[in-house]
């Protein structure tokens, strides 16, 4: 049987990962995230044949936080590029979330509008706030979904109310 | 209600499981065996009906007709195939799994056949307690009859057959005269059976009257007819439910959709809408002659919905033919309202992507896909989550886009189907 786990990981835990100057830890005291546990987690799930999500938000985001580093651009875009291509690549653990219907239909636009601004106040982007929608998404579809970020650390992901359960699983 | 259906060399499959929910959704490109697992349905209510195998296999079938007859039935250079059904009854705890295995080449005719009574322990699917209501006894090719082993505790009652048809078929008449148990599991299997009804609605039979009627035809021709001779009460309810969903559809403003008795003895029925096309302006009536074939294909499928008996297994092929890609969601609500109102489950098979686009995530459990293996060349048949890639598929998109840019025709190539059993 295939693995039905996903890790979702948020913009963040990308920049930590990614090295990108000026990100390369967040969260404070013994919650702070370093390279080295991000890329404990990561190695980990790709051994257990995990899928790794990025949203693709959190990919432009990244981006965004590369172009605008004080140095190592040019380097730290290569690195994001080759994620983008591994997760354009239909053979590896790598994936970038693109669906639009999910979040950025009319629907989804504008449940963002209502809840962005207060999160956005507590320095959440816009990526970060949208990684639940794509968590749930993966969960409705049955899978053991985690997500991984900046501000809660590695977290499994559950959704509300019972899902409809095939008669062979009954 | 049937649960499970298993095909072993039925035409293209040399192994599948299908399984059945209230809404299952079978895909696959062209070819790929999809119309081969609807048969195997179609198969096993015609069994049910002791219908012998030889007209059965033959390519008169009044319902899907199985391409090929007899001839590809068995997945080749076998001679013959099997199909089993899991089946449950309204008794507690209790599966009955039937097995039929039939001989196509030279001549159809029974090979093998059981039936057994499944007993779970409470809390547990695995192990259950096992009793058989019925076997044949292995018999050589030139034998004229087989015979059947019923269930009395010890080593079994023997009982002839014939092999042209089903021992189901054959002790249905004298089910009510045998033990408890086996009268029991065989009247459940046959209800549940009989309750397969293949839909393959033909816009242009349904143009003209009908005769009154109780059952719909295959071909919904009758659609008309058996509206009409509901009993007054149903059939207001019924003509309003129709009217609901027709008011969704984008071919004409349909305001109003009901049948009406003609002729001179009042025999005969003819399906009838009124269309209002401005604001204000009257109502124009139409008869079905002026329907389109989305229209009356969405018809036909509410009216199977609605007049089928409950528990019904509802089978249609190509589902959303005809019907505007804007309105996916509208069949797809119907499908499922509906469907657990009457208790009748739905299996559909569709190419659509708008239709797949709009099933949601929480639909993978329910879809089915079937391909070609490209070494063998032979059918599979795979539950969509039981696919190694699909988070990395369903992260490009729904899943009719998905379908539409051969990504899942590729992950399905890539990764091997997984045999679901």
């Amino acid at each position: 049987m295939p693995t039905k786990n996903v890790l979702i990981l948020d913009t963040s835990i990308l920049c930590v990962w990614l090295k990108v100057p000026g990100k390369v830890t967040c969260g404070s005291g013994p919650s702070c995230i370093d390279f080295s546990k991000v890329d404990k987690e990561i190695q980990t799930a790709v051994k257990l044949n995990y899928t790794l999500v990025l949203p693709l938000a959190s990919i432009i985001e990244t981006g965004n936080h590369i172009t605008q580093a004080s140095q190592w651009r040019h380097e730290r875009a290569q690195d994001l590029a080759g994620l983008m291509l591994k997760a354009a690549d239909e053979a590896s653990p790598w994936a970038a979330f693109s669906d639009q219907q999910v979040l950025w239909s009319a629907a989804g636009l504008k449940s963002l509008a209502v809840k962005w601004p207060n999160l956005a106040a507590q320095k959440l982007s816009i990526g970060d706030a949208t990684i639940s929608e794509v968590a749930d998404y993966y969960a409705k579809m049955g899978f053991e979904v985690e997500v991984y970020t900046g501000d809660q650390g590695l977290k499994k992901h559950c959704t509300i109310g019972a899902l409809p359960q095939p008669r062979r699983r009954k | 209600m049937i649960k499970e259906v298993r095909l072993e060399n039925w035409k293209s499959f040399p192994k599948a499981t299908l399984y059945l929910d209230p809404l299952t959704i079978l895909i696959g490109t062209n070819a790929s065996g999809k119309s081969n697992v609807l048969d195997a349905l179609d198969l096993l209510s015609q069994i049910a009906q002791g219908r012998d195998f030889s007209s059965i296999l033959q390519s008169d079938s009044k319902t899907l007709g199985f391409r090929g007859g007899a001839e590809w039935a068995a997945l080749k250079p076998e001679t013959s195939f099997a199909v089993s059904a899991l089946i449950q009854t309204e008794q507690p705890n209790v599966d009955y799994l039937y097995r039929i295995t039939v001989q196509t080449l030279p001549k159809p005719k029974l090979l093998a056949e059981s039936l057994l009574r499944l007993k779970y322990r409470p809390r547990s699917k695995s192990a259950p307690y096992t009793l058989k209501l019925f076997w044949t006894e292995p018999c050589a090719e030139e034998d004229p009859a087989i015979t059947a082993k019923l269930y009395n505790t010890t080593r079994g009652t023997p009982r002839e057959a014939q092999r042209s048809s089903s021992v189901l078929g054959q002790l249905k008449l004298s089910a009510s005269t045998l033990r408890k148990e086996i009268s029991e599991g065989i009247q459940g299997v046959l209800e549940a059976l009989s309750k397969i009804f293949v839909l393959n609605p033909i816009p242009s039979h349904m143009r003209y009257f009908s005769p009154l009627a109780e059952r719909l035809a295959n071909d919904a021709s009758n659609i008309a007819g058996v509206l009409a001779a509901l009993p007054e009460e149903r059939k207001s309810s019924v003509e309003h439910t129709l009217q609901q969903y027709v008011k969704d559809l984008p071919e004409k403003d349909i305001q109003k959709v009901w049948t009406e008795k003609v002729g001179p003895f009042q025999t005969d029925a003819v399906l009838l809408c009124e269309e209002a096309w401005r604001s204000g302006a009257p109502p124009t009536k139409v008869d079905a002659r002026a329907m389109s074939d989305g229209t009356l294909r969405f018809l036909a499928i509410l009216a199977a919905l609605l007049t089928l008996p409950v528990k019904s297994q509802l089978i249609i092929e190509e589902v959303d033919n005809g019907l505007h890609p804007s309105r996916s969601d509208t069949l797809l609500r119907m499908l499922r309202t509906v469907g657990r109102e009457r208790r009748i489950d739905v299996l559909a098979s569709t190419h659509n992507p708008a239709l797949l686009n709009r099933l949601g995530p929480d639909m993978v459990p329910f879809v089915m896909v079937t391909h070609r293996n490209p070494q063998s060349g032979l059918s599979e048949l795979t539950l969509l989550e039981d696919l190694a890639g699909l988070p990395k598929l369903m992260a490009m998109g729904p899943l009719g886009e998905v379908t539409a840019s051969g990504a899942l025709e590729r992950s399905l190539q890539a990764n091997g189907g997984h045999h679901a059993n």
